[in-house]
């Protein structure tokens, strides 16, 4: 495998409140190859939302990551980086795309004004010396951003421009989002359940769309989403996220054919799907609460194979076939 | 054959879009700006069975469970329940028999309510016997699998899950003959979403009821129904049994939705068929087929005549100039 563009070490983040601590995250591991698509899943709370903004560094301040995490991208430690390195980290090397484009693009300029903000960053940080007030630097920054627009499928770019988020749909605006997030050509794209807002319909579009323009651009993403049949579409890996931590992480499609952990396989078997009896597989009870401090296998109460041992140390990540990799104590 | 629980015939809902105060005889404002929510909708449910409405957002769906139930006044149209004519004065009679569970269990509930006041209240509007109210609330709370240390939790207390085994218990404890479902499970996780579809499945095998079951999720609704009903902009455009409608669909818009689910397996991205453009606009939508500007089979005659409900097939339905062929 090749230098991996994103590693994530151990980490571990805790959310500080007025009600006490919750622990989002702890000790994810994993790692993105470049060029590389990876699907990360899990339910609500797991901690995949989380693991994105500590990445991109947008954590809110009541969040603490602890000692001992490491982020490294390129190689370098996201997270002993200064707010200045981080600011020229965000956008030319890892961009965002998050879930419900209404709240997520800004509600009083029009698009172009949105759009070539970023391509005018990207342009200044590519060439210090470049005027950006210049009428001309400022044409050509309106025309990047009409080619983006044409180039993400947005009809008649050149007056999508001048509207505003409320005058697009919802696959529009997430159009317009995918758009600024490559605008400044990233390595890594951080896609926080990019489609979950969206119709059917319109998120075949939007997923073809993406995994065409990521492979043309070259880039690296990390594909958040609570659906597993999402992921499986443009995934070249996927990851299973419980409670705070990696359960597996296997390569597609394997890890929907032969499936090992059994969370992962609860998970897949609970989906209703053509042929399905008609009760559904069910994972009895609920996921454990963020408040409790985490101690051993986060998944042993729900555990259909659960033993006295899950109760100790919490399993590590074992690889148990090429690129298989697990974290329970049956492998 | 089945008796028939509930038929609704030519069900509309307009609403007005924008412009003046105010409303003539019929309930719309005169400005010429209509939404036509629910435009001319016409289904029969069986007792016991479930029929599935599935479409994408803003089709009308909830307009039309909403209407079906006189929760909102239709414009026009025939709602029967067990043979008489449903009206909006008569439904506090008729209530108790056809309650609903709604999509978000965190707004739906009253967060100053406990739970056991919550599935009690209904009751109170079929009789005032307390000591018996009190008993069937606790059996409710068995059934629906939460357990006596529940039943003085305030909403916030409970998970989604919780929430919506409470919703669905508030809705079952008038021991309803139809409940309309509207989307009970979207705002739940995968796992959760099983748990709450098991039990509406185990209740309608104990108490014979009937489901007017509304998602966007197509493999939900195939799970959870004996027939299907695809919405599109207002208009029932395809109809027939679970099987028959996901795997012969005859509307292209029915092809494509089915094509658009993700599967587990990666699709072949040319098996997929990319639906064309943008929703248009409810508001006084064009004549013709309201699919016809984004058909890729579309002639002539779909822009000028709107396409009726026939049948093509045994309880299959379609309304479609040119129903297309799917063979394979």
């Amino acid at each position: 495998m090749p230098e991996p563009i994103l590693s994530v070490r151990n980490l571990r983040l805790v959310f500080e409140s007025m009600r006490g601590r919750f622990h989002a995250l702890n000790g994810v591991k994993l790692d993105i190859a470049p060029g590389e698509v990876l699907g990360v899943v899990g339910e609500s709370g797991c901690g995949k939302s989380s693991l994105a903004l500590a990445t991109i560094g947008l954590l809110p301040s009541n969040s603490r990551i602890m000692n001992g995490s490491e982020i490294l991208f390129n190689g370098k430690n996201l997270l002993s980086m200064s707010d200045g390195e981080m600011e020229l980290v965000r956008g030319t090397g890892i961009s965002m795309i998050f879930q419900e484009p209404l709240t997520s693009l800004n509600p009083i300029f029009t698009i172009g004004d949105q759009l070539t903000e970023a391509v005018r960053i990207a342009a200044i940080r590519r060439d210090r010396k470049l005027d950006a007030t210049k009428r001309s630097a400022k044409e050509e920054f309106k025309e990047q951003g009409v080619s983006w627009l044409r180039r993400v499928g947005i009809p008649d770019p050149e007056s999508a421009l001048e509207r505003y988020p409320h005058e697009l749909s919802g696959g529009m605006r997430q159009r317009v989002m995918i758009s600024m997030a490559l605008a400044e050509r990233p390595a890594l794209m951080l896609a926080d359940e990019p489609t979950s807002f969206l119709d059917v319909t319109t998120q075949a579009q939007i997923l073809r769309l993406t995994a065409s323009l990521v492979r043309d651009a070259g880039a690296s993403v990390m594909m958040i989403s609570h659906d597993l049949a999402v992921v499986a579409q443009i995934s070249d890996r996927v990851v299973v996220m419980y409670a705070g931590i990696v359960v597996e992480d296997a390569p597609v499609p394997e890890i929907y054919e032969k499936p090992l952990h059994p969370y992962t396989q609860a998970l897949l078997s609970c989906l209703p799907r053509p042929g399905a009896a008609k009760r559904l597989e069910m994972i009895p009870g609920a996921p454990p609460s963020l408040r409790d401090k985490p101690h051993g296998c986060p998944y042993a109460p729900r555990c259909a194979y659960a033993k006295e041992i899950c109760n100790g140390d919490t399993p590590k990540l074992k690889e148990v076939s090429p690129g298989h990799h697990v974290a329970c104590i049956l492998y | 054959m089945c008796a028939e629980l509930l038929r609704v015939e030519e069900l509309k809902k307009y609403f007005p879009a924008k412009g003046t105060l105010f409303y003539n005889e019929s309930g719309v404002r005169e400005t010429g700006h209509i939404v036509h929510a629910v435009d001319g909708v016409s289904f029969s449910l069986d007792i016991n069975s479930t029929l599935g409405v599935v479409g994408e957002s803003g089709c009308g769906k909830t307009t039309l469970a909403r209407a079906v139930l006189m929760l909102t006044k239709p414009t026009s149209g025939n709602v029967y329940f067990e043979g008489q004519q449903l009206s909006y004065r008569m439904m506090k009679q008729v209530r108790p028999e056809m309650q609903i569970v709604f999509q978000d269990p965190f707004s739906s509930l009253d967060p100053r309510m406990r739970a056991r006041d919550i599935v009690a209240e209904p009751l109170t509007v079929v009789s005032k016997q307390n000591v018996e109210a009190k008993k069937r609330v606790e059996t409710i709370f068995e059934q629906v699998g939460l357990s006596a240390e529940h039943l003085n939790k305030l909403p916030n207390e409970l998970s989604g899950g919780q929430r919506q085994r409470l919703a669905v218990g508030r809705a079952i404890v008038t021991r309803p003959k139809l409940v309309v479902l509207d989307e009970p499970t979207s705002a739940l996780d995968a796992s959760t979403q099983a748990q709450i579809l098991n039990l509406l499945t185990d209740l309608q095998d104990q108490y014979h009821m009937s489901y007017l079951f509304i998602s966007h999720n197509v493999n939900v609704v195939r799970h959870m129904s004996n027939r299907i009903a695809v919405m599109y902009m207002g208009k029932i455009v395809e109809t027939g049994t679970g099987e028959e409608l996901m795997t012969k669909p005859r509307h292209p818009y029915t092809c494509t939705l089915i094509s658009s689910v993700p599967t587990l397996n990666r699709q072949d991205p040319d098996k997929v068929i990319e639906i064309k453009g943008e929703t248009p606009s409810p508001i006084n939508p064009p004549p013709g087929c309201a699919y016809s500007p984004r058909c890729p089979f579309a002639t002539s005659v779909c822009r000028e005549t709107t396409p009726r409900l026939e049948e093509i097939g045994r309880g299959h339905y379609v309304a479609c100039h040119h129903p297309t062929n799917f063979n394979n």
